[in-house]
């Protein structure tokens, strides 16, 4: 999970995309320590210290990791991608804020 | 009562079997096997690989013998067939509503399999342990055939029955409206995944099914367990069934595709604010994650 995801990151930094975490683990300072060593730079929320938490809890999450991809107005478009899916979601979304679409997917709906 | 009864029926009849000598049908055999007899060949067969694995992870065995053994590793799916054969033999009785679970809990029958088994427990043991023990393993599952399985269930159910079926229902037409809304959106990936995985048959169906019916066919049912005090009190999952209807609930007014996520309020892992709110103009990934 992690390298994908860093490079995910990696890949789209000039573009306008955020990876955002809500992070469940029950001790905060090791998981700081986690982020840390392994360079994961994208911003966590902190869900108060476990999978009950009330950010996990209001949005239902029953499994983890759970994947919601929003695009620039904060619409839920894709629920449950991972991997490679997620990534042609975001590039899809971001091909549709271009404009004319540099995706093959551009513009669904 | 009568479940109650037929239970011990059917676990004097499965001891036995177990103990009976010689009751295993050869290859050319008339007689039809025993559920019994190959439920404990697969779970002997279970065993005796774990014994394996563990004295060789145990030992310091090296990689290769121990991908090796995992390969080798039992597989209720090859015992299927058998089964479903004691089913077909005997559809109406006790060993068949047994045989029925066993194909789809354990032996995760998928496609034709799956159809079958529910058709066999829906017409023959429906109210029975074996039919509400299964409800619970197919909430996830989007296929047509469980559909129409649990929200028959639903209408026959009484007693804890009840209860497992309308949450295993509402549960399920959730997952198979967000599934049809995924097909129907035509992405090749999700095509060949979900045909892999429930078949070509219940993917064509779901790809042409009214997700926004199945959605408020959910919420009713959801609705119903939160109008009833003594049905949203009943445990599951380590909360009760209320809360996980209101949760549901949420998820589905205003969490699905196509919803304005609710804003996210709250702090980093350092202790500084943050809200999702912030991050409008951008496309989000959200993971819900934990290092575990």
């Amino acid at each position: 999970m992690y390298p994908h995801e860093r490079s995910l990151v990696k890949r789209l930094n000039d573009k306008p995309f955020a990876l955002l975490g809500v992070n469940s683990d029950r001790d905060r300072e090791k998981i700081r320590q986690t982020v840390k060593e392994k360079g994961l730079t994208w911003r966590s929320f902190w869900n108060g210290g476990g999978t009950s938490g009330p950010i996990s809890s209001k949005w239902n999450v029953r499994g983890w990791p759970t994947i919601y991809v929003l695009d620039e107005h904060g619409v839920i478009r894709f629920k449950n991608v991972r991997g490679e899916a997620m990534d042609e979601a975001v590039d899809s979304l971001l091909a549709s804020i271009d404009g004319a679409g540099g995706g093959d997917q551009g513009g669904e709906r | 009562m009568q479940i109650r009864a037929t239970r011990v029926v059917h676990a004097l009849l499965a001891a036995s079997l177990l103990i009976a000598p010689g009751l295993k049908a050869q290859g050319g055999s008339a007689k039809p096997e025993s559920f019994a007899v190959i439920q404990k060949e697969y779970e002997d067969a279970s065993k005796a690989w774990m014994a394996s694995y563990r004295a060789a992870s145990k030992s310091g065995a090296d990689r290769e013998t121990i991908s090796k053994l995992r390969a080798d590793r039992p597989n209720a799916k090859a015992y299927v067939g058998r089964i479903r054969a004691i089913v077909m033999a005997d559809a109406s009785g006790e060993d068949a509503g047994a045989a029925a679970a066993w194909m789809i809990t354990r032996g995760r029958a998928g496609g034709a399999d799956l159809g079958f088994a529910l058709g066999v427990l829906s017409e023959h043991h429906m109210g029975s342990d074996h039919a509400i023990g299964v409800m619970s393993s197919l909430s996830r599952n989007p296929a047509p055939a469980v559909t129409a399985f649990l929200e028959k269930a639903v209408k026959s159910a009484e007693g804890d029955g009840l209860a497992m079926a309308l949450m295993s229902s509402a549960e399920q037409l959730k997952s198979a409206s967000n599934t049809a809304r995924r097909l129907a959106a035509g992405a090749e990936a999700d095509l060949t995944r979900y045909t892999g995985l429930y078949g070509k048959e219940a993917v064509d169906v779901l790809r042409s099914a009214d997700a926004d019916a199945m959605e408020q066919r959910s919420l009713k049912l959801y609705d119903r367990i939160l109008a009833d005090e003594a049905l949203s009190a009943v445990e599951y999952r380590r909360k009760t069934l209320g809360d996980a209807a209101k949760g549901a609930i949420f998820e589905l007014r205003n969490l699905s595709i196509g919803k304005v996520a609710p804003d996210i309020i709250g702090e980093d892992l350092d202790g500084t604010p943050m809200k999702l709110s912030d991050y409008r103009g951008k496309v989000v990934v959200i993971d819900f994650w934990g290092d575990w």
